[in-house]
């Protein structure tokens, strides 16, 4: 014979209903017309932790009493009145104490003739669940205002910002971005930055999409700076320097923060400052030339012979005139430098022979101080390309200095080498040195050191300054090392591959 | 006969020092101080070279020497820019395209390189 079946046993057999009710892992519990327990499992048990035995001449509100009358009224009219399922969360307390909350289900049971006879309830524990649910309510209010504290930044910040994601689509665009570049966030959000903003070059040749700054970002991974002309929608022009920084999470790109800066102003300033140069210039120039001229004819007796005394102070007219022209055109490389106006034109150069000519301009200097010169070339440097104006006046430069600042029979050397990639040049001298409160300051305009002065009262303090610029405008870098009585030791480097050209507007002025 | 020159300088400080030079040197000179004198008298005389500064009331001296690469005259005239400014890319690319010219910065030039400068000029110049 075959065991029976469970369709067979419930058939025949209601104990099985029982049974199933009895370990059922969900709290029921059975009850007549007036609440009062008759039947609870054990799942019912655990939970209010009541046995079955303490319930059974009560009312769930053994557990229960935790909630407003208001709860309880509109159950009970939902279940004995409109005699119909009533579900709701309620809050419990157990046995020992612990309060509990659960989501009650309470349903009437009929009779064949459709008489209420009972109820029976189910609760599911929901304390877990809640407790969980305010975690993740103080997170969500925490990341609210991270994010309104993150909006708030992105606001108060004076330029515009442009996020975008790592296809370049604008996410969002901050109150200033909407102004300058005459944008809404509601109309441009997803669409393609490079769409929206146009941009051309300073000169206003046109970009392509693939050399914008945030394809660079995207491209490269990496942050990225450009000045640029922006077009924008109503076809005006904005010069603008941007920087673009792409968002990395997980060393994966999201996205890409761009910073845009409107520097109208600025170039405009920046022109001013040229225009300036030029006025200044002009007018520093003249007078100095007609001192210049008259005193060189009285020198040269165009007007009569001087005496000795007069032709003495006209000399001492025309050094101090030649002092003054090569202070104001200094002044003018300095700010030609600063504002980026030097042109620098790299050509292939044969560095030696730019050494050697700086050395043959001074060969009557050493000579006059009887110093000596040691010299070290390189045997096979390439031509490397540079601009030779600007490097042959480094070299004259440091050579002047060297020579200048060391007494007579001093010993100068200069060697030009090859470090790999790398040219290196170094000049040292014997001479009065650097003092060691000095040498932060050495490269600074105007300044001289003290210990000098005293023996040369002569020199502009812009030297070293101009030698700087121009060394590091060349990709070089610049440094020393001085002994107060010793000497000093400048070391200059120079790019193997080449110097990058600069379009500026002017040249040195000797 | 002596060559003449024409000096072009509204500075007259600049202009007489320029004068006395070059008639010590031996040059017939013609003083004009603004581009439109300078035009006129370039025109009138004829000299075998010009000195030319740029910075010139009613006519600058790029104004000058654009109209007198128009004349037929002109057009082969040597002509010394000197002036104090420095020379921008338009005013080198203008030394470059109306030859023969040549850039001097007054401050950085003293008369002897001047008149050096001149010397060489006109020996080689195959006018006059």
């Amino acid at each position: 014979m075959s065991q029976p079946t469970l369709q067979d046993s419930v058939k025949y057999n209601p104990t099985v209903f029982f049974k199933a009710f009895e370990h059922s892992t969900n709290h029921l519990v059975i009850t007549d017309v007036d609440g009062q327990i008759i039947f609870a499992n054990k799942a019912a048990e655990a939970m209010t932790g009541y046995s079955f035995e303490e319930m059974k001449n009560n009312t769930p509100r053994l557990w229960g009493r935790m909630m407003p009358r208001g709860f309880y009224d509109t159950l009970w009219d939902t279940i004995k009145n409109k005699q119909k399922p009533f579900d709701g969360e309620i809050k419990n307390r157990r046995k020992n104490g612990e309060e509990y909350e659960a989501i009650v289900h309470i349903s009437p049971i009929f009779d064949d003739n459709k008489n209420l006879i009972g109820y029976i309830g189910s609760e599911e524990d929901i304390t877990q669940l809640k407790k969980t649910e305010k975690e993740l309510e103080v997170q969500l209010t925490n990341y609210k205002s991270e994010i309104s504290k993150v909006q708030s930044i992105l606001e108060s910040i004076g330029d515009a910002v442009i996020v975008t994601d790592e296809a370049g689509n604008i996410m969002r665009v901050n109150s200033v971005a909407e102004q300058m570049l005459g944008i809404q966030e509601n109309n441009v959000y997803k669409n393609k930055y490079t769409t929206i903003i146009k941009a051309k070059t300073l000169t206003d040749k046109p970009i392509p999409d693939s050399e914008r700054l945030i394809s660079k970002v995207i491209e490269t991974q990496k942050k990225q700076v450009q000045d640029m002309k922006y077009i924008l929608q109503d076809n005006t022009d904005l010069t603008v320097s941007t920087v673009g920084s792409p968002i990395m999470l997980h060393g994966k790109l999201m996205g890409v923060v761009q910073i845009v800066r409107d520097v109208t102003r600025e170039k405009q300033i920046d022109k001013m400052k040229t225009e300036f140069i030029s006025l200044a210039s002009h007018q520093l120039r003249t007078p100095l030339s007609a001192i210049r001229w008259f005193a060189e004819m009285l020198l040269n007796g165009d007007v009569g012979d001087l005496n000795t005394g007069q032709a003495e102070f006209t000399q001492n007219i025309y050094d101090s005139t030649e002092r003054m022209i090569k202070l104001v055109n200094a002044l003018l490389n300095i700010s030609r430098i600063e504002s980026g106006k030097i042109i620098i034109e790299p050509h292939p150069t044969d560095i030696i022979t730019l050494a050697k000519a700086a050395i043959q301009e001074l060969d009557q200097k050493l000579h006059e101080k009887k110093q000596n010169l040691i010299i070290s070339f390189h045997k096979d440097l390439p031509k490397i390309s540079l601009d030779e104006k600007l490097i042959y006046e480094v070299f004259m430069n440091l050579l002047t200095n060297a020579i200048k600042y060391s007494p007579e029979k001093g010993e100068i050397t200069l060697f030009v080498s090859r470090k790999k990639d790398i040219i290196l040049v170094q000049i040292s001298d014997t001479g009065y040195g650097i003092s060691e409160k000095d040498k932060e300051r050495i490269f600074q305009k105007f300044f001289r050191g003290e210990n000098i002065l005293k023996f040369e009262t002569d020199g502009t303090g812009l030297g070293l300054y101009l030698v700087k610029a121009i060394i590091e405008s060349s990709g070089g870098k610049i440094w020393f090392e001085s002994k107060v009585n010793k000497g000093t030791t400048f070391w200059f480097e120079l790019p193997i591959n080449g110097v990058a050209p600069n379009k500026g507007t002017f040249t040195l002025s000797k | 006969m002596n060559k003449k020159i024409l000096v072009v300088e509204d500075d007259r400080v600049l202009n007489k020092a320029l004068s006395i030079k070059l008639t010590a040197e031996g040059y017939d000179v013609i003083n004009a101080y603004d581009g439109k004198e300078g035009i006129y008298s370039a025109i009138m005389h004829t000299p075998s070279l010009i000195i030319l500064d740029i910075v010139m009331p009613e006519m600058s001296g790029t104004q000058m020497l654009d109209e007198l690469r128009e004349n037929s005259w002109g057009k082969t005239v040597p002509v010394i820019l000197l002036s104090n400014l420095e020379p921008s890319d338009s005013i080198l690319d203008k030394i470059v395209t109306d030859q023969p010219s040549y850039y001097l910065i007054k401050a950085n030039t003293p008369l002897e390189e001047l008149t050096g400068k001149i010397h060489e000029i006109l020996d080689a110049s195959p006018i006059n």
